[in-house]
């Protein structure tokens, strides 16, 4: 009775409130702290343009605080989230961020989606070193400044890009990688990671070529180019569209040589396959996550999310699954000590629903949790023994 | 040797294409010294009618038959509502036609969204190997088409009433009318021509590249539009050679220099053109040439 | 009101083309009040007129190139008033228009083949060409010029055959002689001979009274837009007005 009537002055208060200060604060309710709980906070969009995004990851963390919860907690002790609202936008973005600093008792911030948002948010968390561990966000300009209170459970856009070419030069063992790519900044970025990984693994990009994306649909030449570049393999690090239509026009290039396809996961859409047709058969892409990850963890995880939303999880779901229990072997490794919480979760290692989740000094994900699909019959197909050496490395 | 080849024939498909779109800018300017600014939208209109047509099944020659008739019917709609009330007039169909372009875009976007879809077609994933050479059956198709458009438009331009009479209306509106020429009839199948030359080039272009979005009425002008200033804007038969000469000088470009150069190369010449020849190669002033 | 001097040009017959009481205004300036003209069937009828009297603006008015402000134009009975231009002309009206207006890019038989086409007859038939040359022989050497880069006699003969060849129960020319040498200028009105012969009504405006008076059956004489004299050429001629004021200073 008492907490139906705090719930309802406390709504009744939200509803007068009239700065963001307030409507920023903590949505679920209050605990006092005298408990014995691990408290943290989650910050992730669930209103505006990017709810959705923010909405599912919250399911996915939610959904692991209730099943750790349920199993008796991080050492017995169970774990009370506070959710703030941080709209995708820097700037209530930073006002949550002084709301949770001014909690004593949350000892780690999770959910972050965005980057833009979480980017405001890191130096007000370092003030009083408090952790973050963000579920989506994947700029790698958020690890590049070096914040010590910072980590993160999907592989960065860079780590990403990698993956395609790491699959082809590590993996399937090719040696001469033509690129194609949009003359913009992504695809200048996506250019730069290809000869990275490249010049990594000792393989060579024998052709780079580009076009602007959204002026033409005409990949004749640079095809013809491509081809006479004589590739083992050609990485498709361009959007959708625009590879469905290269796809589609290469068998006019390459006659009869099949040239093994690498892609991005941007092209694991139904709309590449439509627009490259047969020639996309056997394309490859790697990306964060899949559905039909045959692991036991993501089989248990897909089961129990299933069950209680009634909707399948994506990506997003399962970075949020993922983030609590990272952070929950991260103060099992520390002991059941919340204390200087950061240095033990960049050392963690943990087999999520993702995959093996592992960071580097910066808190990236290593990427050993990346997956390999691969286009058969039209369909998108997890590839258990190319994810398997992919992630080895 | 084989390299060139296939990058002259690339440029060559391309060049036709250009052509097919530039011959609606061209035809209205050197008829009614009017840049036609609704003519990319009009094609792309007519071209996505074929493809969805294909799409759903209707047989190909329907679907391209529908086409033409759509462009055509959008044309006749501009033209009586866009830029005869303004005819005359050097500012205002400009607005009128960047603002009817708006709208034909915007009711594509409705039909078939904003996606950008495939345009399946007879032969797309054919080869013929001519030595070392490799050709596809539609660059024949495209060749083909594009000598049998422009010896029809030649025809219709030198040897019909009509072109003889949109020669007229050229030289001199107000006589013709003084003559009994229906002006605003004569007017109107120039527009309703540059549409068909414009929905042909747009279903060999989706043919070929096997892509269309509802944007090609606007990014995918800059070729044609560059095309029919090197040819000298007003000229019909400069927008064949500067069709050509574009796709053969980008596909050159690409295989010898750099794609990235690509557009600094098709922007570059427009703009020189635009400065230092704006009568086009030939060179001949607009209002003496067909 | 105008003076009459011969009551009736063909009291029984209707009017080719007829303006009743037709006034135009250019914005506020009236550049015709209230003038009424009647052309028969094969009658040439001059228009004669001081500079910026309205004759120009007459001929607009036929051919509907111009907005009548009041007043009608009839073609034999019908009401034409504001039938747009092509159609009217096309009912079988030819046009000898002021300063030749050549389609330049247009060959000599080409702008003959456009004069037919859009005619009451439709296109010309091989007889009309021959018809024509025979007519205009200098023009047999250059059918296939454009006629841009002919000589201004030649351009004038184009104009006429032009105008001809579409079969036209009348034609309208404004001021045919304008800038022609004086043997030109005398083959013009040889040429108007000739439509005469052949029964084709001519409507023509000419500021040279003297040679238009000479061939014409009936003529008019506008005075700042106003129809001050009208009769048969012999009385126009010897008005004491008009040889004062118009004929006299000319001669
Ligand atoms: N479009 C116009 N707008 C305004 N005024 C006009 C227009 N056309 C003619 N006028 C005026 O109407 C009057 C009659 O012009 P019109 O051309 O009919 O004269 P005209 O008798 O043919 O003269 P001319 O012998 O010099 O050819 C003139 O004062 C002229 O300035
Ligand atoms: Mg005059």
């Amino acid at each position: 009775m008492l907490l139906a009537f705090q719930a309802i002055t406390q709504r009744a208060l939200a509803a007068f409130a009239v700065t963001g200060l307030i409507l920023a604060g903590p949505l679920g309710g209050t605990a006092t702290a005298a408990d014995d709980a691990i408290h943290i906070a989650s910050t992730a969009p669930l209103t505006g343009s990017a709810a959705a995004y923010g909405i599912e990851t919250m399911n996915g963390v939610r959904l692991a605080i209730e099943q750790i919860n349920a199993a008796g907690g991080i050492g017995g002790k169970q774990i009370k989230l506070s959710e703030y609202d941080d709209q995708c936008d820097p700037t209530p973005a930073a006002t949550a961020a002084n709301q949770i600093i001014s909690d004593r008792d949350i000892v780690a911030v999770v959910g972050n989606v965005c980057s833009s948002a979480t980017l405001a948010q890191i130096p007000i968390f370092g003030r009083v070193g408090l952790p973050v561990l963000a579920a989506t966000t994947s700029s790698p300009a958020l690890s590049a400044k070096g914040y010590q209170n910072f980590a993160r459970i999907i592989p960065n856009d860079d780590i990403q890009g990698a993956g395609s070419m790491n699959l082809g030069t590590k993996v399937l063992g090719y040696k001469r990688i033509a690129v194609l790519y949009p003359s913009d900044d992504y695809g200048q970025a996506l250019l730069a990671i290809a000869k990275n990984a490249a010049a990594a693994s000792g393989a060579e990009i024998v052709a780079a070529e580009t076009y602007v994306t959204g002026s033409t649909n005409d990949f004749s030449s640079v095809l013809a180019n491509i081809a006479a570049a004589n590739p083992d393999a050609l990485y498709l690090a361009g959007y959708y569209a625009d590879m469905g239509a290269a796809v589609s026009q290469s068998v006019r290039a390459f006659g009869d040589k099949h040239i093994p396809l690498l892609a991005n996961a941007q092209t694991q859409v139904p709309e590449y396959v439509s627009l490259a047709g047969a020639a996309a058969e056997g394309t490859w892409v790697t990306n964060v996550y899949d559905i039909n990850n045959p692991s036991k963890e993501n089989k248990a995880f897909v089961a129990a999310y299933t069950k209680k939303f009634n909707a399948e999880p994506g990506v997003q779901a399962a970075a949020g699954y993922d983030n609590i229990y990272v952070l929950k072997q991260a103060i099992e490794d520390n002991k059941g000590s919340t204390e200087n919480l950061m240095p033990v979760i960049r050392a963690t290692r943990h087999d999520g629903a993702m995959g093996t989740i592992s960071f580097d000094k910066n808190g990236d994900n290593v990427g050993g949790s990346l997956v390999v699909l691969r286009l058969t019959g039209g369909k998108w197909v997890f590839d258990e023994a190319s994810t398997k050496k992919l992630t080895a490395h | 040797m084989q390299f060139f080849t296939t990058q002259l024939l690339n440029g060559l498909t391309s060049g036709v294409v250009y052509a097919m779109l530039a011959v609606g800018y061209s035809l209205v300017y050197g008829i009614l010294q009017q840049i036609n600014f609704a003519h990319g939208y009009v094609y792309m209109f007519g071209t996505f009618v074929t493809a969805s047509l294909i799409t759903s099944g209707c047989p190909l020659w329907l679907a391209i038959i529908a086409g033409l008739v759509a462009g055509a019917v959008i044309a006749i709609a501009v033209e009586r509502f866009a830029y005869r009330p303004v005819r005359g007039n050097r500012l205002a169909p400009t607005v009128t036609a960047v603002g009817v372009g708006l709208i034909i875009e915007n009711v594509a976007r409705l039909i078939w969204t904003s996606k950008i879809r495939p345009m399946p077609f007879p032969f797309q994933t054919d080869i013929i190997r001519l030595g070392p050479v490799v050709l596809s059956p539609l660059q024949i198709v495209v060749a083909v088409v594009g000598i049998a458009m422009a010896a029809l438009l030649w025809i219709i331009i030198t040897k019909t009433d009509l072109g003889r009479a949109m020669r007229a209306v050229k030289d001199d509106l107000a006589t013709a009318e003084l003559m009994g020429v229906p002006v605003d009839r004569v007017v109107v199948t120039v527009y309703v021509l540059g549409a068909l030359f414009g929905v042909v080039g747009g279903i060999l272009y989706g043919a070929y590249y096997n892509t269309l979005s509802v944007t090609m009425g606007f990014s995918g002008t800059l070729n044609a539009f560059t095309a029919t200033v090197i040819g000298g804007i007003g000229s019909v038969w400069g927008a064949f050679a500067g069709g050509l000469l574009l796709g053969v000088l980008q596909a050159m470009v690409t295989g010898y220099v750099s794609s990235a150069l690509l557009n600094t190369v098709t922007f570059g010449l427009l703009i020189a053109f635009l400065l230092f020849r704006p009568t086009g190669i030939a060179g001949v002033h607009v209002a003496s040439r067909p | 009101m105008a003076e009459q001097l011969q009551n009736a040009q063909m009291p029984d017959e209707t009017p080719l083309l007829q303006l009743k009481n037709v006034s135009v205004n250019y914005g506020k300036f009236r550049a015709l009040t209230d003038v009424s003209y009647r052309i028969y069937p094969g009658q040439v009828v001059a228009l004669l007129g001081g500079n910026a009297s309205g004759k120009s603006t007459s001929m607009k008015t036929i051919s509907g190139t111009t907005t009548v402000t009041a007043g009608e134009v009839f073609w034999k009975d019908e009401l034409i008033t504001h039938e747009p231009t092509p159609r009217r002309m096309a009912r079988g009206i030819g046009v000898v228009p002021e300063g030749r207006r050549m389609f330049s890019s247009l060959t000599v038989l080409e702008n003959l083949q456009l004069g037919a086409w859009a005619g009451s007859k439709g296109r010309a038939t091989r007889e009309d060409i021959a018809e024509m040359l025979d007519l205009f022989p200098p023009l047999k050497k250059l059918v296939h010029r454009p006629s841009g880069v002919l000589s201004g006699g030649e351009q004038q003969m184009v104009a006429f055959a032009r105008a001809l060849i579409r079969h036209p129960e009348l034609v309208i020319m404004d001021e045919p002689s304008m800038g022609l040498a004086p043997a030109l200028v005398k083959r013009v009105f040889e040429i108007i001979e000739e439509i005469k012969n052949r029964k084709i009504a001519v409507f023509i405006v000419e500021q040279n009274a003297r040679a238009a008076l000479r061939v014409a059956d009936y003529a008019y004489v506008l005075a700042a837009g106003q129809v001050v004299l009208e009769g048969k050429p012999d009385m126009v001629a010897t008005a004491p007005m008009m040889t004062e004021a118009y004929l006299g200073k000319r001669s």
